[in-house]
């Protein structure tokens, strides 16, 4: 065990943030890494007792005893540490969002990911649900005249598709009529009223 | 790069380390480069990440030198020939030699500060026409093309890339193949 | 719409289809600020007009079809026309769309910096300003309960400025380069060295984005 290490103060909040680099070099999102949070955490409160004492032994001692620059760096590993966890965290806001979005906005598809979820911090499921709540409402003052959710990335070419059912989506209301979308099927259908279906997976272009 | 407070880049660029000199006594603290002694002792050199050396350095508790990679060596066969220097021997395979740069600037008074924005801007611009040129011509004959004498300098110019050219680098090279796709299949349609 | 003016076409018979006169300069205005969005590193004030009306327009025209596709008369032209019309309001809802998810992503990117500051607010539709506030105060809350609350009370802060350290409310950086085209001819603006630049009608420069911030805002320029 490396006690010189461990004291290197701002090591282990670098870990954290190298996990979110990683993350994003892999293009996925890594487990929530709650021991490496609690840690850190616990370094702070540790920092926070150094700093009382130090500021607690300044005062006793008018002359400059070198507490001052002790104060100065423990301070600014403090600040640090904060950084770097406040950024893995919103690291992982910024992973949900893209994922969100990537799915047309449709949030229990998201959450039906069990690998997905376990890899959730029960806050960060909470966050999605309010984040969801407000984007429906958003969503909803334009939902009049065209869907937001929909794709961004791909401007329209063929105004139509050719698509196979790959797991069933029941019957979907189209410009053709109500049709029953059963796997293994396929249909020319409008592409503006089934995109949502390929993006989540029901669909397949063919 | 993005000077965002939650910026990862930003952070973990931070962490990169310069050379400086304490001008104060700092007891119980001689593990925080990971030494061995127990206190930091005035006039002792220490390798401190840029996120702890500024505050020092600002605070006047510290000094430093100008780190390796911006020395005057450096600087002269950059002046001399800005596409033969490979930055990226001298910042390490994943490392940043402008972002680097651009941190050293903000602790140094104006007249040094203005020299280095000048060598920064003046061997980006050096380097640049030659990265996307080759990004472009890698982008028609695919990753086997280019050989020969000027191939070899050509491969030393783009393993000397740093990671901000190398990004730049993939950017063109990416923008140039999609452009070609692109052309060639509205030919097809016209067909 | 029998009377009534509009920027876009002729009545063409009972059910009017305005395909014949695409409204190309208002979506080609669309296009300018949509572009202009993309572009720029700060949210630009929400064009509402221009958006409006083009919802409007989209609309309009999906009634149209609908009602014509309706029409059990309707001849073989006229669903050739339907497919025309339905590509054409694809295309403007496509624009559209990421006209309004680009600024949704900026508007949630410095959603704290917006909810802290009346005169940017002044840039975001109501539904916008709405979704930004919700948003953080969403974030604030994900950061305490995550961690600030679990910190020594010294430690919780969100609103720290440190030395060295960027602001913990994120803000637009006004610095980042902008490669901006020239409308017309523009009156003179300031460089970040002292000296003047007046842009020429058709030239091409790569600035900061605060030199332009004006220019853009009045029309003098676009981003591309």
């Amino acid at each position: 065990m490396a006690s010189a290490e461990s004291r290197q103060f701002g090591n282990l909040a670098t870990q954290l943030v190298q996990e979110s680099r990683r993350s994003t070099l892999t293009d996925t999102l890594l487990k929530y890494n709650d021991s490496l949070v609690r840690t850190v955490i616990r370094e702070q409160r540790n920092l926070e007792n150094l700093i009382n004492s130090a500021i607690a032994a300044q005062a006793d001692n008018a002359a400059f005893t070198g507490d001052a620059p002790a104060l100065l760096l423990y301070q600014t590993v403090v600040l640090r540490n904060k950084r770097c966890l406040l950024a893995y965290h919103a690291h992982r806001l910024d992973r949900l969002k893209d994922m969100y979005w990537a799915l047309g906005g449709a949030l229990p598809a998201l959450l039906a990911d069990n690998d997905l979820r376990s890899r959730l911090s029960p806050h960060e499921v909470d966050f999605l649900r309010e984040y969801n709540a407000s984007v429906m409402d958003f969503r909803g003052d334009f939902s009049a005249e065209l869907d937001i959710a929909a794709s961004i990335t791909h401007p329209p070419r063929d105004l139509h598709a050719l698509v196979r059912v790959v797991r069933d989506c029941g019957v979907i209301e189209t410009e053709l009529g109500t049709i029953d979308f059963k796997k293994g099927q396929r249909f020319m259908v409008r592409r503006a009223d089934i995109e949502h279906l390929i993006v989540q997976g029901y669909l397949q272009e063919v | 790069m993005d000077d965002d407070y939650y910026s990862i880049d930003s952070i973990l660029s931070e962490n990169q380390k310069i050379q400086c000199t304490f001008k104060v006594d700092i007891p119980d603290m001689g593990h925080l480069d990971g030494g061995h002694e127990r206190d930091i002792k005035a006039q002792s050199r220490v390798q401190l990440p840029l996120w702890l050396a500024f505050i020092l350095i600002y605070s006047d508790y510290a000094d430093f030198t100008i780190p390796p990679p911006f020395n005057s060596r450096v600087r002269n066969a950059l002046n001399a020939e800005a596409k033969s220097v490979k930055l990226s021997a001298l910042v390490g395979a994943g490392g940043f030699w402008y972002g680097f740069g651009k941190m050293i600037m903000r602790l140094l008074d104006d007249e040094p500060a203005n020299e280095m924005s000048g060598l920064l801007t003046k061997s980006f611009r050096n380097r640049l026409v030659e990265v996307i040129d080759q990004a472009q011509h890698f982008a028609a004959l695919g990753p086997a093309g280019g050989g020969g004498q000027s191939g070899d300098a050509a491969l030393a110019f783009r393993e000397g890339l740093e990671v901000t050219e190398r990004e730049l680098f993939l950017l063109a090279q990416e923008s140039a193949k999609r452009t070609k796709q692109w052309y060639e299949s509205t030919d097809r349609l016209r067909r | 719409m029998a009377g009534a003016p509009s920027p876009f076409a002729v009545a063409l018979g009972p059910i009017e289809l305005d395909f014949g006169a695409l409204p190309e300069s208002l979506f080609q205005q669309l296009m300018r600020h949509w572009l202009n969005e993309r572009h720029a590193p700060d949210i630009l004030p929400v064009q509402a007009e221009v958006l409006g009306a083009l919802l409007d327009h989209i609309r309009r025209q999906t009634d149209s079809v609908q009602a014509l596709r309706g029409d059990p008369d309707s001849s073989e032209a006229e669903h050739a026309r339907i497919m025309l019309v339905q590509t054409e309001v694809e295309r403007v809802k496509f624009v559209v769309r990421s006209y309004i998810r680009t600024r949704l992503y900026k508007a949630q990117k410095f959603s704290r910096y917006i909810a802290a500051t009346p005169k940017v607010q002044e840039k975001l539709s109501q539904t916008e300003l709405d979704h930004a506030k919700r948003f953080s105060q969403l974030t604030e809350n994900h950061f305490r309960v995550s961690v600030l609350q679990a910190l020594p009370p010294h430690q919780q802060g969100l609103d720290d400025n440190t030395p060295f350290t960027p602001p913990m409310i994120s803000e637009p950086d006004k610095s980042r380069a902008v490669f901006v085209h020239a409308r017309g001819e523009c009156p003179p603006v300031r460089l970040p060295d002292g000296t003047t630049m007046q842009m020429k009608k058709g030239q091409i420069v790569l600035t900061p984005y605060a030199v332009v911030e004006q220019l853009l805002e009045m029309g003098n320029v676009e981003l591309i």
